[in-house]
């Protein structure tokens, strides 16, 4: 078999924070042909890891001024000990300035090895197919730009949720723990935390706007899909992918990821944000992302 | 056993082991360059260790488990933002690390890696159509790990006199109105030397001493490059396989440091603490006590 057969193709799924990203990866779980860790969250970003290792050949940068030559050599070659970019003038070696740069060899060389290890190691699961097709993580845009960057065309999943009952969501996650995660800042108001949240929504849902309907590359999945109609969404995505996902599975194991949640369950975290969100938020969406919203098919 | 061996467009590396003191590290690197047959990203103003740096790159994946407050899965996810994000810091997989560093038909990844970026590398660097190896100023890491991920290297030690280097790094330091890297503040040259003598110059005589002239490995002595240059550059080029070439003149100390001007500079007590702590180091090595 020729080296690149074996590699695994990158299924990069795009969301916002408490979107149902990790009942997906779950979805994609049932299938012995998708790789990935089944360690819930499900977040253990080997590909991430190594396009970030690959970049630190790409152009220097980017670097803390205690990372000096001095550094660099005095440290034995440890694993575990952090590494920046080079700490010198970028060898012309590295090829920065050419059309094909080291990195990018240095990552599709990586990934190839990581493939070959990664069906090996039976990281997926123990019954995990002997020709899996898709490697899948959480991921963000810039990854995606990354894999392009080096040849490697990923399917992309942008999961899709009003972002409403996000707010809802991420507003009720961090009462039900106490804690003060997806970037809330202590002390901020209700109101400032919204404003600054509808403004980073914006750019998202206009890139899923943008997106060609027939990209062969892409897929949008609802959240207000999967919550109500799971076997829907998986015939979609199974047909899409080539691969069998099974909700019924998933359906049985939900009582698992119930630390999870933050409502009762999937149907009751739609269109939270009639019932607790202030009107005066409302209006903070309807005035900033209004527009956008209705293009997507929500009612503001 | 790593079974990926380099393709023939590969340079050899040259690992030219000193104690990183850059009066010892210009003169030897001067007098190599002039070899024909080698090349480097190294010269004196840009400092490049381009070897050094791929083999801790590829320790990266050496597959251990790291995960604090400075190094996280957040951190691999998320672009720069803030503090710590506004670097490319990256340490080993913050997560299960057999899959990034699992041995897959007797290969370690991290070795396999650090074979295939040699590769890349020696594809991309200015080279003239003869050069053969790529030389390159190290710690004496730097041929320990390469052995260890069995990429094909030759070394070359560089022995030279304690207290040469001693009295350089000193008077170096005083010449830049800085005190050199490894002096504190309260440091005369006798606790200085003290200090050298007691953590680190026994061990790297004995290691000079241990060395043996091998297919790929040399040791050679500091002085003898520049007394001696011929006899030098006749050894290195019979090493090295390369054919015989006119003897270059003797490199440049940088400073005009000769090799014996330790003796005017080094107050008696310095001396002394090196002739009863280290004489049959030194003796072994041809340097008088």
């Amino acid at each position: 078999m020729h080296p690149d057969d074996q590699r695994l193709r990158p299924l990069l799924l795009l969301f916002p924070a408490r979107s149902g990203s990790t009942l997906l990866m779950q979805l994609l779980g049932t299938s012995p042909k998708v790789v990935f860790d089944r360690v819930a969250p499900f977040e253990h970003r080997y590909l991430a890891f190594l396009v970030r290792w690959s970049w630190q050949l790409a152009d220097g940068g980017l670097r803390r001024s205690d990372w000096t030559v001095e550094q660099l050599m005095n440290e034995p070659a440890t694993a575990g000990n952090f590494i920046e970019p080079p700490p010198f003038a970028v060898p012309a070696g590295f090829g920065t300035a050419r059309p094909d740069p080291m990195w990018h060899d240095t990552f599709r060389c990586a990934w190839r090895e990581f493939c070959a290890r990664a069906r090996r190691a039976e990281i997926s699961s123990p019954a995990l197919d002997p020709a899996p097709i898709w490697y899948a993580e959480k991921s963000r845009a810039m990854f995606r730009y990354a894999l392009q960057d080096v040849g490697i065309e990923p399917h992309v999943v942008y999961l899709l949720r009003d972002p409403r009952d996000i707010l809802m969501s991420i507003w009720s996650f961090n009462r039900k723990r106490g804690t003060s995660f997806f970037s809330v800042v202590e002390g901020e108001s209700d109101e400032a935390f919204a404003r600054r949240f509808i403004e980073e929504r914006k750019l998202r849902l206009r890139m899923i706007l943008e997106m060609a309907p027939d990209d062969p590359h892409a897929t949008v999945v609802r959240y207000e899909d999967m919550a109500t109609d799971l076997p829907g969404v998986a015939a979609r995505l199974s047909d899409r992918l080539g691969v069998q996902l099974d909700a019924q599975q998933v359906l049985t194991n939900q009582k698992e990821f119930s630390h999870h949640m933050s409502s009762a369950g999937p149907e009751a975290s739609i269109q939270r944000w009639r019932r607790e969100m202030s009107p005066e938020i409302q209006q903070l969406f309807a005035d900033i992302i209004g527009t956008e919203m209705q293009a997507l098919g929500y009612a503001v | 056993m790593v079974r990926v061996s380099s393709p023939p467009s590969s340079l050899v590396p040259v690992v030219v082991v000193t104690t990183g003191l850059r009066g010892t590290v210009r003169p030897v690197m001067d007098l190599l360059l002039r070899m024909g047959e080698l090349t480097s990203e190294w010269c004196p103003l840009t400092d490049r260790r381009s070897l050094s740096y791929l083999t801790r790159h590829a320790k990266v994946l050496a597959g251990v488990t790291v995960e604090n407050a400075t190094w996280n899965h957040e951190l691999i996810f998320y672009p720069p933002i803030a503090g710590e994000r506004d670097t490319r810091r990256i340490a080993g997989f913050p997560g299960p690390g057999e899959h990034v560093g699992n041995l897959f038909e007797g290969q370690v990844l991290w070795q396999r890696m650090l074979h295939a970026n040699w590769a890349f590398y020696c594809k991309r660097v200015p080279r003239r159509r003869t050069d053969r190896f790529y030389i390159e100023p190290a710690k004496p890491w730097l041929p320990i790990v390469l052995s260890e991920a069995e990429l094909p290297h030759r070394t070359l030690w560089i022995a030279r006199d304690p207290r040469s280097e001693l009295a350089e790094n000193w008077t170096a330091g005083a010449r830049r109105g800085a005190l050199p890297r490894i002096v504190n503040c309260i440091d005369s040259p006798l606790t200085l030397a003290e200090r050298e003598c007691n953590r680190f110059v026994r061990a790297r005589l004995d290691q000079w001493a241990r060395v043996e002239t091998t297919p790929d490995t040399i040791c050679i002595r500091y002085e003898d490059l520049l007394d001696q240059t011929g006899d030098v550059w006749q050894r290195l080029r019979t090493w090295l396989g390369l054919a015989a070439a006119p003897v270059p003149r003797a490199p440049a100390t940088g400073d005009e440091w000769p090799a014996t001007r330790w003796r005017q500079l080094l107050p008696d007590a310095v001396l002394e603490l090196y002739r009863t702590k280290m004489r049959a180091e030194l003796v072994a090595l041809g340097y008088a006590p």
